[in-house]
């Protein structure tokens, strides 16, 4: 069995402004079983200080992070493929045959099946300078290097970012069917829901408080379970988007639930799926059309500012300036104020 | 061809012709003979074997000083309290060489260390002239290699820590490559500014051919005032076959330098080998406290010869005999830094790919600039006593100007690459972006160009102050019409009126200049660091 367990941990880049604090994540992974996690949260939440932290590159302020196997091998893909321009392809692609501690680690047989699994023959056999290869190409190269060692831990930091959707596509194929075929325990940062759905058994959501940015919590749960049911309201963003549908609810003195008109007000958020809503002339919550394009109607809720994107067939006679109600019929998620899941 | 050929690249190469015509007068009426009896002047052969040995030697061991410099200060980043007052390392550069040699006399003069040196042979007048040459410019390289040290990708240097890479792994995979067009660079500029050493060794020792002492510099000069005496013609022939020997074997011994630093370099980022012994257990040699040791030593180093020096003069300020020079040099000072900005904005432009950042294409541009500094000083001499002997010594006011346009051709090379080296922040999406919205050649100097680099203009302009203060050929040359620091110096620090007092007023102008390019540098960096904090 392989698994990072954090305890406690505290770390910020410059004092009095904590990237974690009191932050603790246990994962694990089954011995032969391939395993990819995707590590996602808001920009600035710390998915690549975590990785950092992993690696060794930064260390925490206090707490702990235990590892199993103890002093685990870690192989790094980073969003830019880091490649020696002075070598070779071919020596860059069998970097740790000559250099560094992984030399006894480096598996000649595994190189070479990975060469043909990911396609790299050509690549390799080339005459060609690693400047010469396209993103796609150093992207592989880098993978194929990272595995040459059989790391205990594979880390990729948004490797996919700045290559066309064939490539990425490829890329992440390869990456899932290598990870199942060699049993790999593969954390993999992204900021897209697609490449998660793509090749993710799981997801690790970092919480930020929304105030002082800190991660104090996660969010660990199956790719699956994010889609339809997403664990904090940030990750619903994300994976909802752009089509996402959530409303700012208060209770008034009443004690009747309606839209909240500004942010101290609100009491909970409602997710809504399209298949839960109803269109009225007279009864619900009142929305003006904003725009039309050929697929998906803009519509806003003037108070509260919220706008929400409906399929153009179902407002296919609504022009821009109307009023319409909206009616809820059921909701799939309830957040609290701090987005964590309620309901 | 023609079409390739577009406005800038004209003005450009239009200025550096106009820069070569300066050289016309000492070209016209030579016969070429006699070269391989020179080749057979055991005299010249041996001075010239001397002078190339002395250049690569010293080419080498200040590259090399410089990288390991640098990798001592790694750990201090650039934009810390330490890493931004690390400038003063450029301030030896800035002094120049006859302040250097003038420091030097003040310091050692009276030791029975320099009586040695100057009593002994070639070896020890080289070994010291090489600690001064490390003192000058080993730690502008230190700078400059630590500036570029700074530069390397964050992804590289985590990859490189997360798979525990060994120091020999860094230095080889990293490091080396990382800076290797800069020491290619350095080394070519070491190699030009050794050569043709010849004030501070001047200025410090007796240089003769008896005590094999002599530089090619100092051999070309002997020899052009023994033959002058015999026939100004034949003296100037045979200065022209030696300095185009010179100027031939210098190219040779440049390119040969050039080759060797080369694949030495490829060789050893190739290697397959990484010896077990440099792995360190925290997987680098120099720690941060290290780093901030070795800045403090560097920085006091820099700074303590001149604080010293203060102390063995009785400092008086009576600056009225500096007032014509410092005109003078003001007006030469303006004039070749307007030149250099003016180059830099037209090669820019002209080759927007080529220069559009410090590659292996632009880096054979600064090289040919360099090959510029390779005409030997004397021909330089020469020509500006033709062009005197042409306009027959009768307008002061046309010496002025064989004396502003000598010094705006001298400068040319260091000042042109200074202001390439900055242009590199000229984006070439912003050039297609002013292109594409039409805006016209003013606009786009001005926008991108002046008003973005005024601060680096500014600093352009005193470091060209303080090369012209110190230059030694022309100022020796107009002596008798320009009072010069350099000229001024000689009378006062090794004529009959030795009077190191009055000596220390110039010195002082040397200081100023110096001080100021510090803080002018370190106004940059934290401008620099300011915007970086704006853009996060």
């Amino acid at each position: 069995m392989k698994s990072i367990h954090i305890k406690n941990i505290d770390f910020a880049y410059k004092k009095g402004n904590s990237v974690f604090q009191d932050f603790n994540l246990h994962l694990s992974q089954q011995e032969s079983e391939g395993k990819i996690i995707a590590l996602m949260g808001a920009s600035g939440s710390g998915k690549s200080t975590l990785l950092k932290l992993l690696l060794g590159i930064e260390q925490p302020v206090s707490g702990s992070i235990e590892m199993l196997p103890v002093n685990p091998v870690f192989s790094y893909v980073p969003q830019e493929a880091v490649l020696f321009e002075h070598l070779s392809t071919k020596d860059n692609a069998r970097y740790f045959q000559f250099a560094g501690g992984f030399k006894k680690r480096f598996n000649k047989g595994l190189y070479t099946e990975l060469i043909e699994s990911l396609g790299l023959e050509d690549v390799i056999n080339s005459k060609k300078t690693v400047l010469e290869l396209s993103g796609g190409q150093k992207q592989l190269l880098s993978l194929l290097r990272a595995l040459s060692i059989e790391p205990d831990f594979l880390l990729l930091d948004e490797p996919c970012n700045g290559l066309d959707a064939e490539v990425k596509r490829a890329f992440l194929n390869k990456l899932r069917e290598i990870t199942q075929r060699y049993g790999l325990f593969v954390l993999y940062i992204t900021h897209h829901k697609l490449e998660a759905q793509l090749i993710a058994d799981d997801v690790l959501y970092l919480v930020q408080d929304k105030k002082t940015g800190t991660v104090h919590n996660s969010a660990l749960a199956s790719v699956q379970i994010f889609i339809d049911k997403p664990p904090v309201m940030h990750a619903a963003q994300v994976f909802r988007f752009p089509d996402i549908k959530l409303l700012p609810m208060s209770i008034n003195e009443s004690g009747k639930i309606i839209i909240a008109k500004n942010e101290n007000d609100i009491a909970q958020y409602w997710l809504v799926d399209d298949k839960d809503i109803s269109i009225d002339r007279n009864d619900g919550f009142p929305f003006k059309v904003i725009s039309k394009s050929p697929m998906y109607v803009v519509i806003r809720h003037e108070a509260s500012a919220t706008e929400w994107m409906l399929p153009n067939s179902l407002l296919k006679a609504n022009e821009a300036g109307e009023n319409i109600f909206i009616k809820i019929n059921n909701k799939s998620a309830v957040y609290s104020k701090y987005g964590i899941l309620l309901n | 061809m023609l079409k390739s050929l577009n406005i800038w690249k004209v003005c450009t190469i239009g200025l550096l012709l106009v820069a070569l015509l300066v050289l016309y007068p000492f070209l016209s009426g030579i016969r070429f003979l006699g070269v391989s009896e020179l080749l057979n002047n055991i005299s010249f052969k041996s001075t010239l074997q001397t002078t190339l040995l002395n250049a690569t030697i010293s080419a080498i061991i200040l590259v090399v000083f410089g990288f390991w410099g640098a990798l001592a200060l790694l750990k201090i980043p650039m934009f810390s309290i330490t890493g931004k007052n690390l400038g003063v390392l450029i301030i030896p550069i800035t002094l120049g060489n006859i302040s250097i040699a003038f420091i030097c006399k003040l310091l050692l003069g009276e030791t029975s260390f320099f009586a040695t040196i100057a009593q002994g042979g070639p070896v020890g007048k080289l070994s010291f002239l090489l600690l001064l040459e490390l003192y000058q410019y080993g730690f502008l390289f230190v700078y400059l290699f630590w500036m570029q040290l700074q530069n390397i990708n964050y992804d590289k240097l985590n990859f490189a820590t997360a798979t525990r890479f060994s120091f020999f792994q860094k230095l080889k995979d990293i490091y080396i490559p990382h800076t290797r067009n800069l020491w290619l660079l350095l080394a070519s500029m070491a190699f030009v500014f050794t050569l043709y050493e010849e004030s501070k060794i001047a200025y410090l020792f007796k240089v003769s051919q008896g005590t094999n002492s002599e530089l090619i510099t100092n051999w070309l000069t002997r020899t052009y005032q023994t033959n002058l005496l015999v026939s100004p013609d034949f003296a100037r022939n045979l200065i022209f076959n030696a300095s185009a020997t010179v100027f031939v074997v210098a190219i040779l011994g440049l390119i040969l330098l050039f080759l060797i630093l080369y694949y030495f370099i490829k060789k050893l980022t190739r290697l397959k080998f990484y010896p077990r012994f440099l792995r360190t257990s925290n997987n680098y040699i120099f720690s941060k406290r290290i780093s901030y040791f070795f800045g403090l030593v560097f920085s006091l180093t820099a700074i303590t010869p001149i604080v010293f020096s203060f102390t063995k003069i009785n400092i008086s300020f009576n600056i009225s005999h500096l007032g014509f020079p410092l005109l003078m040099t003001f007006i030469a000072t303006v004039v070749s830094a307007l030149m250099a900005i003016l180059l830099g904005i037209t090669a820019r432009l002209g080759w927007k790919q080529m220069l559009s950042s410090f590659s292996q294409q632009s880096l054979l541009f600064f090289i040919l600039l360099f090959v510029l500094l390779l005409v030997p000083p004397l021909v330089l001499l020469i020509t500006g006593y033709k062009w005197m002997s042409l306009i027959g010594y009768s307008s002061f006011t046309l010496i002025y100007v064989i004396w502003i346009v000598g010094h705006v051709l001298l400068t040319l090379p260091v000042l042109g690459s200074f202001v390439l080296f900055n242009h590199f922040r000229v984006g070439n999406n912003e050039l297609d972006y002013l292109q594409v919205y039409k805006l016209g050649k003013r606009e786009t100097i001005r926008y991108s160009f002046l008003k973005r680099f005024k601060a680096e203009y500014l600093l352009l302009f005193v470091i060209c102050y303080s090369f012209v203060w110190n230059e030694a050929v022309l100022n020796n040359l107009f002596s008798d019409f320009i009072p010069s620091f350099v000229s001024g110096m000689k009378m006062l620090i090794t004529g009959r009126g030795v009077d190191y007092d009055k000596a220390f007023g110039y010195l002082l102008t040397s200081f100023a200049v110096a001080s100021l390019s510090a803080g002018i540098w370190r106004f940059i960096i934290e401008r620099a660091h300011k915007q970086e904090r704006k853009e996060l």
